[in-house]
Order: structure tokens, then C-alpha cells, then sequence
């Protein structure tokens, strides 16, 4: 890290590269859609690599650059006016996972699809600073510590952010989970 | 049929975070571009620093109006390649002249390929524009090269009979400049080895986009040697037109260029 603060390329290039898929995920949460990342990514891009001085050590790079992102996805227009409309990959289905971000836990290889289906779906009822908040506790699997680092914020407003988006998502998952089908 | 489903009558958080988690591992991704491997983007880096020291030369005008550029290009090299950044858009599924094209719109169906309207020049023009003497392009399948012209973005453009074309310009070329190749979904991208010091193949058709016209393009690769830029464009199929790129490449390395 302190060769990429120092200007050196590669080594600013080899750190977004390991962390685009952590990165891409969040500005596709933040946006609600996975159309348009591109531009958020080369947008963040670009910002973190002139910030790069800026680059907070007690962060850690990947929790720095997490917080060029949001604040980038945050500013995109795409961002204040788009439905959310979150998808799961094609082809998922229960025990097939192939996860984005390493081996799956075995009890995520239990949750059902449907389960999976009706949640995201609840997600994409809530509003973007809560799926943001959600995205960086679970998909992310942050720490309240870090996620405060890449929130700019307290660990406290994390912990009642977090909060107060799971009630709000659990309020949108029980119509969602009792849909009857025609 | 119910989809009342029998986790979700006593969800406990445990649970409920599992979902989640699960969920982020297999949320759909636009994966179009993927940075480019750090190996590539040392060489091509070198030659920005260089870009920007010639920059500073010859260009005076205001930091900040100049930062915005040089920066685009230094981190482009994640998203493009040289003086290009490539741009695929998901939604842009059918290129506009070529739908016009199918419904007989004749105005907008005319926009140019790159070879279109330029002026033509001899051999040894080309050598003095580029400052190094062409070697021998007439041994890869494209055949003899007939016609050498100048570009208005600057370089030499190299036309083959069959149409394929190989541009050649200095990375220093208009250090402000950014091309941008503009696609659709079916235009994929990926990157090339053993080609030059960094090279990306693009297939499908496509819009070039300079600061002096929209170019219609074709399958293409580009490539980057030492502080020269190429791009050959052509209607072979890509695999083809890399080994035709690697070829050309290789007669390049004979020669003496900046």
C-alpha cells in the first residue's frame, strides 16, 4: 500500500484489482442495478487515484477505496432516481452456489433460492442508504468498526443504522413471504 | 399455490443474516470491464509519466483544465489501453447507424470508417510524419499495404487492399486526447499476450469516438509498444487479426522507433 501512496501504478492497479469485485458489488447495491457500475467504477477510479495520498492507513486500502465507491455511486445521478432492481446471477439454485467471494459457508448453501428471491426482493424495497448499510454488514461482511471507517461515520450510528435497516427489511419481507401465487 | 414459506414465519436474525450473505455472494454483476492486469499497465504507465513530462512542454494551459485529462488517461489504462478508453454499455444493444442502416435511413447511415476522407500521402511522407521508416508490412496475410494517409488526430494510417487498416501514432499524440470506443453488448473486449507491451482485441462493431469525428469500427485490436500506439482494424475474425497484429508487431520490432 504505502508504494501505491507513493505513486507507483502497478501497485495502485494490482489494489483495485483485488478489491473490483468488493468494489463493483457495493456501487451495484448502491445503484440498485448493475447497469451503469461501469461508469461508477471508472469515475471511483479515477477519484482514488488522485486521492491516493489520502489514503487512511488505519482504513486499510480495500475499506479506503470501499469508501470512494459509495461516495461516488452516492453522487451518481443513475443512483437518485433508478428503482432498485437487485438480481441474482442466472442459474443459482440450492446447493449450486459458486460464490463471488469465496467458499460459501454451509449453512449458506442451505438457504433456499426462493428465500434468497424474497429477500433481495424485500431489499429492493428499501431505500439506498439502507441497502448500503446492509451491503457493507453482510455482503461485504464489515465489521461496525469498519463499515464506520467507510461511512464516515461513529460506530454507534452504524450499529443503529444497521439497525433500524433490518426492521425495516423484515417489514418488507412478511407481505413478500406471503404472497399467494395466481 | 402458497410461497408461504416456513422460514420466514419465525425468521430469526441468525437466519435472516445468513440469506443475506448468501445473497451477496451470488448477486448479479455487470462484469463488462475488468481492470486490466498490473504487469501491462507498468510499461504503459512509463510511457504516461513520459506523456505528461512532454505535456508540460508543449501545452500551457490552466492545471486544472489539463489535470482532468492527464488523470483520465493515467487510470484508463485499468479500463482501456494507451490513449483509449473503452467504454461497453449493456443497453446500447443495437449501434445507431447500423439500425439506420437496416431502415434505410441514409443520412445517419454514412458515418465514416476511418479511412474515409483523408488525405493521402507516399511511403516516405508517412516515414517523415512518424520520425522512423516503415519496415516491411507486405508479409502477413493482409497482403501489399497500397495507400498510407494522414490522420487528423495525428499518425499515419496504413490501408490494405481488402480495407484493413493499421493506424500508427505516438502515445505524445495530442497529450489531451482520449479516444473512447463506445460499444454495445455484443462488442466484447479482452486482453492480448505476447503483444507489444500491453494490447486489447475488440470484436464486434463499434463507434471510435475522437475529438474530431465518430468513426464506425469493426473488430480491432490495439496495442501499445515502447511510446507508439497501433491500431488495426479489420473484417477478419478476431483471432485472425491477432495473429496478423503479432506479425505486423514483429516487423515493428526491426525498426528503429522512438
Amino acid at each position: 500500500m504505502q508504494r501505491a501512496i507513493a505513486g507507483d501504478a502497478a501497485a495502485f492497479g494490482e489494489l483495485i484489482a483485488r478489491h473490483h469485485t468488493s468494489a463493483l458489488r457495493l456501487a451495484t447495491v448502491i445503484l440498485g442495478t448493475s447497469t451503469g457500475t461501469d461508469d461508477v467504477m471508472q469515475e471511483a477510479t479515477i477519484r482514488a487515484w488522485r486521492q491516493k495520498q489520502s489514503i487512511i492507513a488505519d482504513l486499510g486500502f480495500r475499506n479506503w477505496y470501499l469508501r470512494v465507491v459509495t461516495n461516488t455511486a452516492r453522487n451518481s445521478r443513475r443512483a437518485s432516481w433508478r428503482r432498485s432492481n437487485l438480481e441474482m446471477r442466472a442459474a443459482v439454485s440450492e446447493g449450486t452456489l459458486s460464490p463471488n467471494t469465496g467458499p460459501a459457508d454451509p449453512a449458506e448453501l442451505a438457504v433456499k433460492s426462493s428465500e434468497r428471491e424474497i429477500v433481495l426482493a424485500a431489499m429492493n424495497q428499501l431505500k439506498r442508504n439502507d441497502r448500503t448499510v446492509l451491503a457493507l454488514r453482510f455482503f461485504e461482511q464489515l465489521t461496525e468498526t469498519e463499515m464506520a471507517g467507510v461511512m464516515d461515520c461513529s460506530p454507534g450510528t452504524v450499529k443503529s443504522r444497521l439497525s433500524r435497516a433490518l426492521v425495516r427489511l423484515r417489514k418488507q419481507i412478511e407481505p413478500l413471504a406471503k404472497v399467494t401465487d395466481p | 399455490m402458497s410461497r408461504n414459506i416456513d422460514n420466514f414465519d419465525n425468521l430469526d436474525d441468525a437466519h435472516l443474516e445468513t440469506i443475506l450473505r448468501s445473497i451477496g455472494a451470488e448477486l448479479h454483476l455487470q462484469h463488462t470491464l475488468q481492470p486490466i492486469q498490473a504487469e501491462r499497465i507498468v510499461h504503459v504507465t512509463k510511457a504516461r509519466k513520459r506523456l505528461r513530462a512532454y505535456a508540460i512542454t508543449f501545452i500551457s494551459i490552466c492545471a486544472l483544465v489539463f489535470a482532468t485529462p492527464a488523470v483520465r488517461a493515467a487510470v484508463a489504462n485499468w479500463f482501456g489501453i494507451g490513449s483509449t478508453e473503452i467504454k461497453i454499455s449493456p443497453n446500447l444493444t443495437s449501434l445507431e447507424p447500423l439500425s439506420d442502416c437496416r431502415s434505410g435511413n441514409e443520412t445517419s447511415c454514412t458515418f465514416p470508417k476511418i479511412d474515409q476522407a483523408l488525405a493521402e500521402i507516399n511511403g516516405s511522407s508517412a516515414a517523415a510524419s512518424l520520425g522512423f521508416a516503415l519496415p516491411d508490412l507486405s508479409t502477413t496475410p493482409l497482403g501489399k499495404q497500397v495507400r498510407f494517409a494522414t490522420m487528423p488526430e495525428g499518425g499515419v494510417l496504413v490501408i490494405w487492399a481488402d480495407n484493413s487498416t493499421l493506424w500508427l501514432h505516438s502515445v505524445s499524440i495530442e497529450p489531451a486526447m482520449l479516444l473512447k470506443k463506445l460499444g454495445g453488448s455484443g462488442v466484447t473486449t479482452s486482453a492480448v499476450n505476447n503483444l507489444g507491451d500491453a494490447a486489447i482485441a475488440i470484436s464486434g462493431p463499434h463507434w471510435l469516438q475522437t475529438p474530431h469525428r465518430k468513426i464506425l469500427a469493426t473488430n480491432t485490436i490495439l496495442w501499445v509498444r515502447g511510446m507508439n500506439e497501433f491500431r488495426l482494424e479489420s473484417n477478419l475474425p478476431p483471432d485472425q487479426l491477432i495473429n496478423v497484429a503479432r506479425e505486423l508487431d514483429d516487423q515493428f520490432k526491426l525498426v528503429e522507433m522512438p
